[in-house]
């Protein structure tokens, strides 16, 4: 009978850190920045075409992106 | 204050990797110069304006960030060209590092288009552009769409 216990303890142990394991092993996983395309991770390489379109401005609703420094001297 | 501002961008030769890695360019015209408010027609930059770079996706402070840098071996984005006339200088390198961010904050969720801008937190705490020696800072946000192999496709990021 303890035997039978000491035997039930065992698995129990065994299944538990397998599930730790597991979930680390998922954590881990998911902790690796990923592209998603077409709900799919990319895990390989793969060409695409971005299309890029600029949204109007400020109260003008001009077209443009604006690159913004202090002025320099030569 | 030098404000360099264009009308079209176009994306070219994007290739994503594993990791949340990517490269590509993108090349801007349609621009013109203005420094402190008036229009300069020396400072016009040559186009068009080619900018290369590496892109990461980045988290910080928990937000997702697509992080673009200059590509491993060079220290710059682009150079931009302006002509001899020109009072700010002929040639000024674009460099250090744009933080883009989703605008409605939503990098994570599979859609067809997402609207980004430079992320101006990330930039303030981790650095951002520079154009020559002074920073620098994008205004204005973009649409953009990805296709593959001419197909639409949702597309998203996986922070870490």
């Amino acid at each position: 009978m303890r035997n039978g216990n000491y035997r039930l303890s065992l698995i129990g142990l065994c299944v538990t850190g397998a599930l730790v394991l597991t979930a680390f092993a998922a954590a881990s996983a998911q902790a690796k920045p990923e592209w998603m395309v077409g709900g799919t991770n990319v895990t390989s390489e793969l060409k695409v075409e971005l299309g890029v379109e600029i949204e109007p401005l400020g109260a003008a609703k001009e077209v443009h992106v604006v690159l913004l420094s202090e002025a320099l001297e030569r | 204050m030098i404000a360099i501002l264009c009308g079209t961008a176009a994306v070219e030769n994007v290739v994503l990797l594993a990791g949340g890695v990517a490269d590509g360019e993108v090349s801007f015209s349609n621009c013109t110069t203005s420094v402190d408010g008036a229009l300069s027609p020396p400072c016009k930059p040559f186009e068009p304006i080619v900018a290369k770079g590496q892109l990461l996706i980045s988290l910080h402070a928990g937000v997702a960030y697509t992080l673009v840098e200059p590509r491993t071996g060079s220290t710059r984005l682009t150079t931009l060209e302006f002509g001899e006339e020109c009072a700010i200088g002929e040639e000024i390198e674009l460099t250090g590092k744009l933080w883009l961010e989703d605008c409605l904050l939503e990098p994570e969720k599979e859609n067809t288009v997402h609207l980004v801008q430079e992320g101006k937190a990330a930039a303030a705490a981790l650095g951002g552009l520079f154009f020559g020696v002074h920073t620098a800072s994008l205004d204005g946000s973009a649409n953009i769409r990805l296709k593959e192999a001419g197909t639409s496709k949702t597309f998203s990021v996986l922070a870490a």
